[in-house]
């Protein structure tokens, strides 16, 4: 075969386009814009005087309801009519909203808002400018947002010096929190830890056996079947906070880890005896009876958890619940006395803005109109009043008497409703509904000014340098660390499943990362005040 | 490919035409899945608490396996899925090559007293030589290109069997998700394009020193 | 003897399909205290009575999916045929450098962010119908297949003695080509549908309107949900994602929809079947 003149010449006109699109990616994305002119009016500006932007709006959500369009065209008019911004949003559920963003940045398509977080690599895109830095406008167009948020949650969101989101104020603490099945405690007479009683998953397990017993000796036949779902978070064991992959470092005041420092000293949490422990305690509960085998697929109708035959499940971020929550039983929470804020946790949902944004300012206005705004507040949350909610005999916000919403006993087919999330700012700019009890502000306070902050907040890792390393090693841990593998509970020699996993990740360069996050914890460490590791 | 030229011999001896249009139907049914579903169906045979494959282990008396972890296992059934997807259609394609061989050398054949055994191993497979060479050669050229369906769906991406499941286009895939840099990506793509295009033209090389007419330039 | 092994070779293909049946035909009950049989103790409807409940989206998804799959098909093979036959025209001089030009993109494609950017912000093909019929229209490879089938069905004389008859290209294409080409066709056509049927990575990508959303993709979103909220513990573990799990499709109707999506690409094929046999030898083999 002979190839024309013609053919090579394309040949290599198509290579050099890709090899130059493969070039850019890395760099080129944004970072320009930071040098965009700030001209935008001052605050006390009348609403006749700004001109009308329409703002392109990306976020996740956890389902999308039917009557989204009917109430967002109602929040554009007021939005219309108080900052003169519309809103030409684009909402996904959360599964397709991860598969999707990464591209939609990539892409460079335009944006003004963007909901964003850990688990959509936060950090990663801040790093190569895809967010506008927001450090120089808080103070003008978001007072009062960032009165109410604590100091903490802004370090959360600061990537190598700026300030690149604007997290929600709602639960911006971890705090483990057991959720029962109250009405199977109360008949077998269970004494489960109340409030602040406890601080870790080992101080349920007692609990675990004694329901077991009792319920099996009370219905034999369901001996086979385990007492709760599994607990498979190495961090509801033993605290710890995460720095980056593998590199982890411990809580002050808690110090789970043995040997491991204060905060100051990074480690790799899979050659820790307590990883160790906590695979082996998986395995134990699990040939026990008291987790399923096979967990991820366990009972996926929820046949189990309906009828009421399991205890509870064992969560984070609760504040109260519904007694009710579960039909045909009561269902009763207990927290933790601990109460920790990582960058982590205030980092899982977040507002940004795109890099790309031609009207910063009106974006910030109107996140702070949505932080602070109740009409607003209650609109993007519970849609419209007598249409979604009304208010009860007691003056509180109630869906289940609304044409739309009431009578719903699928989540999923609320016409509209999103209370608690992410996505939507301020918890407590609106009305809380009924369903909770009117002490939640409070206990949410509480929750937040409690936490210990005293961690890394702030601290984000430049992976530049370890690049290579934390692929390699992203894999092998994809392949051991999982919870279909040695925290499954599945694997019947752990001792020798981890040390396979800790050779592994030696050969792909553990050790390199752990001294490079050491080298730049304690610069940071340094250049914020905070004691260093020696 | 034992699998398929015999199954093609076998349809092809089948007398009646109808019970042939139904079974080839039957056969050539998995090829028009999509990846997506075939994962589903696995899943109802190797799931642990549920799999029908585990229940039928436990009627035997023997002890539930989690498929989904052990390693040794996956080769063998990522064989047999792409065996139960594919096989179907290259017996329909062989089929159709031996319909288009003269009936004349059978009869030549019965002539001389050949059974059917011999008329297959004489007339039959030589006939096909050329079409299993080049379905092979083709498919070489494809190896470079894992099926990124089969081998990403299919074990539903579980950690625990990378070692046996990953292929250059799953680690890709997991790489940019984990590092979420585009470039590095595209020049991955580049990267794999190259090797897949040289490996095509060598292929198409041999095709045309075998068999000129089925060169594709 | 033959007929009896080709018969039970046949049920070790067509029975994991029939375990997906029955299961979208078991009782929840059943699942959950049997596992999956193939003889459940109690059969029931509920799993597509639930799909008939919420089933706008189904049915919507239906309807869009079939336009795409035959408006896509038919104006692809229109494009693609006629592609073909000027590829297998002698007397076209840009013959072997088109046909190179064609066979590139057969091995190197941009890559997902760079097409993501030509189609949605220069084309602006995202959100709309043209997403599925537009980019997929031509495929290198079965226009080399056609070009092939053209080559070796049609004699090249048949096209002088045409054109010495004073009849155009098109006259050719339609008069000549054309009917000697059914085979063909259908057989690309075959292929064609069935790639645009189990498409689900388009939609996913380029699809915001519920309204455009077709089945696979629909039936891969439900399966990444189930999937995001069971991996994504933090979320799992929240009010949210206990109350999102509550409410996800149980198994069977997982199972109702696999099946539900499968169907008509099953039923599409003894329609083609006649000219697929045919197609086959002249054309794929010899791409």
């Amino acid at each position: 075969m002979k190839k024309g003149f013609l053919s090579k010449l394309l040949v290599l006109l198509i290579i050099s386009a890709l090899v130059i699109s493969g070039c850019q990616g890395t760099g080129s994305t944004g970072k320009s814009t930071t040098e965009e002119t700030k001209t935008g009016s001052p605050t006390e500006a009348p609403d006749s005087s700004l001109e009308h932007v329409e703002l392109v709006w990306y976020s996740g959500v956890d389902h999308i309801r039917p009557d989204q369009d009917m109430v967002w065209s109602e929040i554009n008019k007021y939005l219309k009519e108080r900052i003169n911004v519309t809103l030409d949003y684009h909402f996904f559920a959360m599964a397709d909203y991860a598969d999707r963003i990464p591209t939609v940045i990539n892409a460079g398509q335009y944006m003004d808002i963007l909901f964003m977080g850990a688990r959509y690599d936060f950090v990663s895109h801040a790093q190569r400018g895809a967010f506008y830095p927001l450090e120089d406008l808080i103070d003008k167009y978001l007072p009062k947002t960032k009165a109410i948020l604590p100091k903490g949650a802004w370090e959360a969101v600061t990537v190598d010096g700026h300030i690149y989101g604007v997290p929600p104020y709602k639960d911006l603490a971890d705090r483990w929190s057991f959720l029962y099945n109250k009405t199977m405690t109360d008949k077998y007479n269970l004494k489960v830890p109340g409030p602040g009683e406890w601080s870790t998953f080992w101080d349920m397990i007692p609990l675990l056996y004694e329901a077991k017993a009792a319920r099996d000796a009370d219905e034999p036949e369901l001996a086979k079947y385990p007492i709760m779902g599994v607990v498979n978070v190495v961090n509801r064991y033993y605290p710890y906070e995460t720095l980056y992959s593998l590199a982890v470092a411990n809580i002050p005041g808690i110090e789970a880890y043995e040997g491991q420092g204060s905060g100051e000293t990074v480690f790799n949490l899979y050659a820790t005896k307590e990883y160790r422990e906590v695979c082996k305690t998986i395995k134990k509960l699990v040939d026990e009876g008291i987790f399923p085998y096979d967990a991820k697929n366990f009972d996926p109708d929820k046949a189990l958890v309906n009828a009421g035959k399991l205890l509870g499940s064992f969560a984070g971020g609760y504040i109260e619940i519904r007694p009710d929550m579960f039909v045909g039983r009561e269902t009763g929470l207990t927290t933790s006395k601990l109460v920790v804020m990582t960058t982590n946790y205030v980092q899982s949902g977040m507002q940004s803005l795109s890099s790309q944004t031609k009207h910063p300012e009106r974006a910030l206005m109107f996140l702070e109109l949505l932080n602070t705004d109740k009409t607003l507040a209650n609109m993007v949350r519970f849609g419209l009043e007598g249409q979604h909610y009304l208010y009860n005999d007691e003056g509180r916000l109630d869906i289940t008497i609304s044409p739309r919403n009431g009578g719903v006993t699928n989540y999923m087919e609320y016409g509209y409703y999103y209370w608690y999330g992410w996505q939507f700012g301020n918890i407590l700019a609106g009305d809380t509904p009924s369903f909770v009890s009117t002490k939640f502000p409070q206990l949410l306070k509480e929750l937040n000014d409690n936490a210990i902050q005293d961690t890394n907040l702030g601290f984000v890792v430049d992976t530049a340098p370890i690049a290579n390393e934390i692929a390699a090693c992203a894999n092998v841990i994809a392949e051991y660390d999982s919870d279909t593998y040695l925290r499954s509970g599945m694997v019947e020699d752990v001792d020798k499943a981890i040390d396979e996993f800790l050779a592994k990740l030696e050969a792909n360069g553990a050790q390199k990362i752990i001294d490079e996050i050491q080298r730049q914890l304690n610069d940071w460490r340094a250049s914020v005040g905070k004691p260093v590791k020696k | 490919m034992f699998l398929a030229v015999s199954l093609s011999l076998l349809l092809n001896e089948l007398h009646s035409k109808k019970l042939a249009k139904v079974l080839q139907t039957i056969f050539i049914m998995p090829h028009f899945l999509s990846m997506t579903v075939v994962s589903i169906v696995v899943f109802a045979f190797l799931s642990v608490n549920n799999g029908l494959l585990n229940n039928i282990l436990e009627l035997l008396g023997y002890s539930r396996h989690n498929w989904y972890m052990e390693r040794k296992f996956w080769p063998l059934f990522l064989v047999l899925v792409n065996a139960w997807k594919h096989v179907g259609y290259s017996a329909v394609v062989y089929l159709a090559s031996i319909s288009s061989i003269s009936e004349e050398y059978y009869e030549a054949a019965i002539i001389d007293g050949a059974n059917k055994l011999q008329q297959a191993w004489y007339i039959t497979i030589p006939h096909l030589r050329t079409m299993m060479t080049i379905l092979l050669i083709l498919s070489v050229g494809g190896i470079f290109r894992g099926d990124f369906g089969l081998f990403y769906t299919v074990p539903q991406d579980n950690g625990v069997l990378y070692p046996v499941t990953d292929v250059i286009d799953t680690y890709i895939y997991r790489s940019m998700r984990v590092l979420n840099n585009v470039g590095m990506a595209t020049a991955a793509g580049l990267y794999q394009s190259v090797v897949g295009f040289i490996l095509v033209l060598t292929t198409n090389k041999i095709v045309n020193k075998i068999s000129p007419e089925y060169a594709m330039f | 003897m033959i007929s009896a092994m080709l018969i039970i070779a046949s049920l070790f293909v067509v029975l994991p399909l029939l375990l997906v049946v029955i299961i979208s035909f078991s009782s929840a009950e059943s699942i959950a205290l049997h596992g999956y049989t193939f003889l459940p103790s109690e059969f029931s409807l509920a799993a597509y009575k639930n799909l008939m409940k919420t089933g706008t989206q189904i049915k919507n998804s239906y309807i869009i999916t079939i336009f795409y799959t035959i408006t896509g098909t038919v104006l692809s093979l229109a494009v693609m045929s006629m592609f073909a036959y000027v590829l297998a025209q002698k007397r076209f001089p840009a013959r072997k450098g088109l046909t190179f030009y064609a066979f590139f993109t057969m091995l190197f494609s941009g890559g997902l962010v760079p097409s993501y950017i030509l189609n949605v912000r220069y084309l602006h093909l995202d959100d709309t119908i043209w997403i599925f019929i537009l980019p997929s229209l031509v495929s290198a490879y079965y226009v080399i297949i056609l070009r092939t089938f053209i080559q070796t069905t049609i004699p090249d004389t048949l096209f002088e003695a045409a054109i010495i008859d004073g009849a155009n290209d098109f006259t050719i294409f339609c008069k000549i080509v054309l009917p000697l080409f059914k085979a063909g066709l259908a057989t690309i056509g075959l292929f064609n549908v069935v790639n645009r049927w189990n498409d689900w990575f388009t939609g996913m990508l380029y699809i915001e309107n519920p309204k455009l959303i077709p089945l696979q993709t629909m039936l891969q979103k439900i399966q990444r949900n189930i999937e995001f909220i069971k991996q994504n513990a933090e979320f799992a573990d929240t009010a949210m994602g206990l109350e999102l799990l509550r409410s996800m499709p149980t198994e069977s109707t997982r199972m109702a929809i696999t099946i539900i999506a499968v169907v008509p690409i099953l039923f599409a094929y003894p329609f083609f079947q006649r000219y697929f046999i045919k197609g086959l030898t002249i054309g794929s083999i010899k791409g």
